[in-house]
């Protein structure tokens, strides 16, 4: 027969004397009238009883080999303690790095930003001057060198003209062909 | 002149609460002063929950060093010494995690035989050769019992029966409420009640003197 549900908990703190003693005395008088909690109520005496009976009972005592060990443990202790003590100074005057590791990053990301805008507004810089001999910029759109072309561009402006002329004369010019009497081929195979 | 008899010189025993406080303060000699008056004690648990001499010594005296590195956690709501056994709980159930103690459940013959001759030690022989015989059987089976416990209910069972603190003292030792300690009680004895050593009818053999 299975104790009430409602009172196996019950029975068990009344085995360990830890009910109060209303509730105890209220569970007792139920105990002598159910079978089932009368007899889970035996058991749970019974274990308690057993677990009672084997507590540690001896003079078994430290010996002083045991304390030396232990003061020796203590002061081991204590040493490594004090290290950790300065240690946890050394720390707090270090900046703490929660803390510090955001703002730096925060800090770039910052400065970033800034040299960036500036790179976009930065005013229009002149190119380095040409270096002699070099053709100057825009000189693809020279005209032609014929006599007709530099006609109109006197009329236009006999500075242009002018400018004209020197830049196309610091042009490097391929070097002309030399010819000789081998290099030359009859058309025909003869004169 | 009675003062300088050495009749009437009174040598004043510190009060252990004071000694305690003094601890607490980081008086190391005040420490040596409060657990030496546990010691031995403590020392008998550890026998009893390992079963080794050797081993029981360094429980121990692990469980001492690390009472004296977290002193300030002692918050004086149970016995010193209540709290002295949870750690010593604590510390036996990560040296069996750790696998250099093996739970009395899971000891071979060999290691059994060193165990019972280990509580034999615990045993009062006092009483007659038969019935130390028979406490000592009943003591083993009662170990082994609970060694098969799980971890929270072998510290609850302990504290309760072997180092005999109220609930209140056991909950906060352990950190945890009283229904807590209750509950884990009610379900320590449930299953002990399932065991078949400690079903069979027991015989006081200490009561009968």
């Amino acid at each position: 027969m299975k104790p009430c549900s409602k009172n196996r908990k019950l029975i068990a703190w009344l085995a360990l004397d830890a009910l109060e003693a209303r509730k105890a005395a209220a569970l007792r008088a139920h105990i002598s009238s159910c079978e089932g909690c009368r007899r889970y109520w035996e058991e749970m005496a019974n274990v308690t009883a057993r677990l009672a009976s084997a507590e540690p009972d001896s003079d078994l005592a430290a010996s002083d080999c045991f304390h030396r060990r232990v003061t020796e443990k203590l002061r081991a202790v204590e040493s490594s303690s004090l290290v950790e003590r300065l240690a946890e100074r050394v720390r707090g005057a270090m900046p703490n790095w929660r803390v510090a590791l955001p703002a730096t990053a925060l800090l770039a990301l910052a400065l970033l930003v800034m040299t960036a805008s500036r790179h976009d507004t930065a005013p229009f810089t002149p190119p380095a001057p040409v270096a002699q001999g070099q053709p100057a910029s825009g000189s693809d759109s020279d005209p032609a060198p014929t006599l007709g072309n530099y006609q109109m561009i006197a009329n236009q402006s006999l500075d242009k003209l002018s400018d004209l002329l020197t830049r196309q004369g610091n042009r490097s010019l391929p070097p002309a062909p030399v010819y000789t009497a081998s290099s030359i081929q009859p058309a025909n195979g003869s004169f | 002149m009675a003062a300088l008899n050495p009749t009437f010189v009174e040598i004043e025993t510190p009060d252990p609460q004071d000694l305690l406080a003094l601890a607490r303060a980081g008086d190391s000699d005040a420490f040596g002063e409060v657990y030496r008056t546990h010691a031995n004690r403590l020392l008998r648990q550890a026998m009893a929950l390992c079963g080794n001499a050797a081993l029981a010594e360094e429980l121990a005296q692990d469980t001492l060093v690390e009472a004296w590195k977290c002193l300030r956690r002692y918050n004086g709501r149970c016995e010193f010494f209540t709290w002295l056994c949870a750690i010593l709980l604590n510390r036996y159930r990560n040296s069996i995690r750790k696998n250099r103690l093996l739970p009395v459940s899971a000891l071979g013959r060999w290691e059994r035989d060193e165990f019972t001759h280990a509580v034999d030690k615990l045993i009062d022989h006092a009483s007659l050769p038969d019935e130390a015989a028979d406490l000592q059987e009943q003591t083993v089976l009662v170990r082994q019992c609970i060694a098969s416990l799980p971890a929270k209910h072998q510290q609850v069972v302990y504290l309760r029966f072997y180092v005999d603190d109220s609930l209140e003292g056991i909950a906060a030792a352990l950190g945890c409420p009283v229904g807590t300690v209750k509950s884990r009680l009610f379900h320590a004895l449930d299953k002990l009640r399932g065991m078949s050593a400690m079903t069979a009818q027991f015989v006081d053999l200490k009561a009968k003197d």
